[in-house]
């Protein structure tokens, strides 16, 4: 009986071999590179696609003609619900877009200000397939004009941007904010998201500073300097950092791989329902620049890693004023408190103790090298 | 009625056993532990782990008292034919269930993550019909499949869950020691013993164990080993996303995987994952399939666990299809893992207590 009943079966399953449903010809599929969500004109929301030009899709190699004008296409397009917009954007084209390899999802300032984050990712997060990785940026100019632009190392806007945040000299600048993180953030209430903002420098993309958010909107901006603070409070593998000397504008250290550590310590009184942080920021970092030359001998050193300390203390604790009065915690002081003092923590009050907090920024710097010279 | 006269180790036992818990157990688990017990979530599914080897240990001695028999044909022993038979029903109908959900929420995963337009009963018709070819196989073969797939799968999917530990923020499991109530803690490990209800198959496939008196060492090095992955598991998940951030995710552990990667050389582990994990599950219900076929043959005293495999399978077919989507499975699931708990608990210690007062069994025969 068996192998009748195990050929009638491997019949009746090669009829509904499941795939058949599910067949798509590759050259009918569109590779979504960035997706990208803004206020519409004529709808409430305009969402646009990245699709790289059929034939296009390949790195291209220095020293060979591979440099293609046009190596991706925008289509875009608007709705009163992101599913409205999503389906004039799909009705737009004859290829099946795929998102399997986004590497990016972009906002709109103007979005990511008047709506709430949670909301707008919430679509673009329960696609099947879509990358947990991708990064999350807010674009300072217009979404659509920005990614629409050929950028001179003729890269896809998506792959450019993935290339740009694992590309160490920029780490620090860059503080990589992926999809997965976001909603992680969000869904935790122990810290406030913040995204990189990027713009058009050059025909290329560049950052731009980091959007901080509070209560799941956009409620203000770091330049670059800041962010770069940020990164150090958070704790950076590499990046760079520029010490002046006092007054003096034009002698300078600059330092490149730096890297930190910090170890934050909260301090809560229930009697008075007071709040203090220490933050111990342990920095390293090379000496690659010294304006002007001279040799770092043991006394330089010392007085070289206590004005960084000191540059560090100040920029640290002004930034933490800043994000204080912003009411937003890109940090992650609520996290910390929480496990702290987990009978303590209420998530309805915690803005009004994190406003009120004192912080007390501890930097220790170490020139661990000097370069070439001495 | 036929009766396989084969006899499987203590390897083929230990890997078919591992197989049912991981494959069964894993894919929800860190959601089951953020949703009861918090950061510390862990911890419900250690205490689990911790009671179920006393059941462990009550079946493996049961088993040692009825060697040659499994639990659908000593029942009636102990408890008369009626309440045998009633008891029987109930233990077959529990495998049916265990069955019926995993097979279906393997299909929605499928469906979701790789064949989004394949209409979920061809899925299921083709998922069931390797189950069933399984099964017709015989404990023999579902045995030696678990032991051909076990080697490759473990240490793909222990590869995966390892990398997934990737953006683990310590502060996420933390506090460690710091419980709600009592009341949390005891709610944790009873919806986290649901990996360990896969150690019910032990009392219905006793009979072809070869050594039973490895029986306990047998049950609880593959339990313990399931346990360590899944509990990795859930320590990377709530590690990686929060509590909160994971109760998001439909399937958090395929999720968790999706996301680790090896910058440059690979996107993702996710695939291993699941192709080794749907590997694992599909040996595991074929070997559910098997055990409720030889089970309905043994209650029913008719025909043989080759032709039940053929019955039942409209029948399963039917309930796989019952619940009309994703929501209705997520409804079920927490009255399952209780239910699933008193009764798989529930009966190991009344078979226990009452096999002690019946002095049933004849633990002579016992190797």
């Amino acid at each position: 009986m068996l192998p009748k009943v195990t050929v009638f079966f491997f019949i009746i399953g090669m009829l509904v071999l499941p795939g058949c449903w599910d067949m798509e010809d590759i050259n009918r599929r569109g590779i979504a590179n960035v997706v990208f969500f803004d206020t519409g004109d004529t709808g409430r929301f305009k969402t646009g696609v990245v699709l790289g030009t059929p034939g296009t899709e390949i790195p291209p190699i220095v020293g060979t003609t591979q440099q293609f004008e046009h190596r991706h296409y925008v289509i875009t397009g608007e709705g009163d619900s992101m599913v409205a917009a999503w389906s004039e954007v799909q009705a737009a084209t004859v290829r099946d877009i795929f998102f399997g390899q986004t590497r990016v999802v972009v906002l709109s300032e103007e979005l990511a200000a008047e709506e709430n984050i949670n909301d707008l990712l919430d679509f673009i997060g329960r696609i099947p397939l879509l990358p947990p990785n991708i990064h999350v940026l807010i674009a300072k100019d217009e979404p659509e004009k920005l990614l629409a632009m050929p950028n001179r190392d003729n890269y896809t806007p998506g792959n450019y941007i993935d290339f740009y945040f694992q590309s160490p000299p920029i780490r620090s600048l860059a503080i990589p904010m992926e999809l997965w993180r976001v909603n992680s953030v969000l869904d935790q209430k122990t810290s406030d998201p913040f995204i990189p903002l990027f713009e058009e420098y050059q025909q290329m993309y560049r950052i731009a500073g980091t959007a901080l958010f509070n209560q799941n909107r956009m409620f203000g901006e770091l330049s670059k300097s800041e962010t770069e603070i940020l990164a150090l409070i958070r704790g950076t593998d590499v990046g760079y950092l520029t010490v002046h000397l006092g007054e003096n504008q034009h002698a300078a250290f600059g330092f490149a791989r730096v890297r930190s550590k910090t170890k934050i310590t909260p301090h809560f009184s229930p009697a008075d329902q007071t709040l203090a942080f220490n933050l111990d920021v342990e920095i390293t970092g090379g000496l690659v620049e010294s304006f002007p030359h001279r040799e770092i001998g043991w006394e330089e050193k010392q007085e070289i890693e206590r004005k960084a300390e000191r540059m560090v203390k100040e920029e640290s604790e002004k930034l933490l004023a800043k994000l204080q009065d912003l009411h937003t915690d890109p940090v992650g002081f609520a996290g910390k408190f929480r496990t702290a003092y987990p009978r303590e923590w209420k998530p309805s009050d915690w803005k009004q103790l994190y406003s009120e907090a004192k912080m007390t920024v501890t930097p220790s710097f170490a020139v661990v090298h000097t370069g070439l010279y001495r | 009625m036929l009766k396989e006269k084969t006899g499987i180790g203590p390897g083929l036992f230990f890997m078919v056993l591992y197989v049912s818990i991981f494959g069964f157990g894993v894919m929800q688990a860190p959601h089951v532990a953020a949703e009861h017990m918090g950061h510390n979530g862990y911890w419900g599914f250690i205490l689990a782990f911790i009671l179920s080897i006393p059941v462990t240990a009550g079946i493996a001695w049961l088993g040692r008292h009825f060697p040659n028999r499994s639990v659908i044909e000593y029942l009636p022993q102990l408890f008369g034919v009626f309440f045998g038979k009633v008891l029987g029903f109930l233990i077959l109908t529990a495998i049916l269930v265990l069955m019926v959900w995993t097979s279906r929420m393997i299909n929605e995963e499928v469906r979701l993550y790789f064949l989004s337009r394949t209409p979920v009963w061809a899925s299921i018709v083709l998922f069931l019909l390797v189950a069933l070819f399984l099964a017709h196989q015989g404990i023999e073969g579902i045995t030696r499949l678990a032991a051909f797939v076990f080697p490759l799968t473990f240490v793909l999917s222990f590869l995966a869950i390892l990398f997934s530990l990737q953006n683990f923020e310590l502060d996420n499991i933390r506090p460690v020691f710091f419980f709600e109530n009592g009341l949390a803690v005891g709610n944790g490990v009873v919806h986290l013993f649901y990996p360990f209800l896969a150690l019910l198959t032990a009392l219905m496939i006793n009979p072809y164990l070869t050594k039973k008196k490895k029986g306990f060492k047998v049950m609880t090095g593959a339990a313990a080993l399931a346990f360590f992955l899944i509990l990795l598991a859930i320590v990377s998940g709530i590690g990686n996303y929060g509590a909160d951030g994971i109760l998001r995710y439909s399937y958090p552990v395929l999720e968790l995987t999706r996301k680790a990667n090896l910058p440059f050389l690979l996107q993702t582990f996710g695939l291993f994952f699941g192709a080794t994990w749907l590997s694992q599950a599909l040996v595991a219900t074929g070997f559910f399939y098997f055990l409720l076929s030889e089970g309905v043959a043994q209650w029913l005293r008719v025909l043989n666990y080759k032709w039940f495999t053929l019955i039942l399978f409209p029948l399963i077919f039917f309930l796989i299809m019952l619940p009309f989507g994703v929501i209705e499975m997520r409804i079920i699931f927490p009255y399952l893992r209780v239910g699933g708990f008193l009764f798989t608990v529930g009966l190991v210690l009344l078979l226990f207590v009452v096999a002690i007062l019946r002095r049933g069994g004849n633990p002579e025969n016992a190797s």
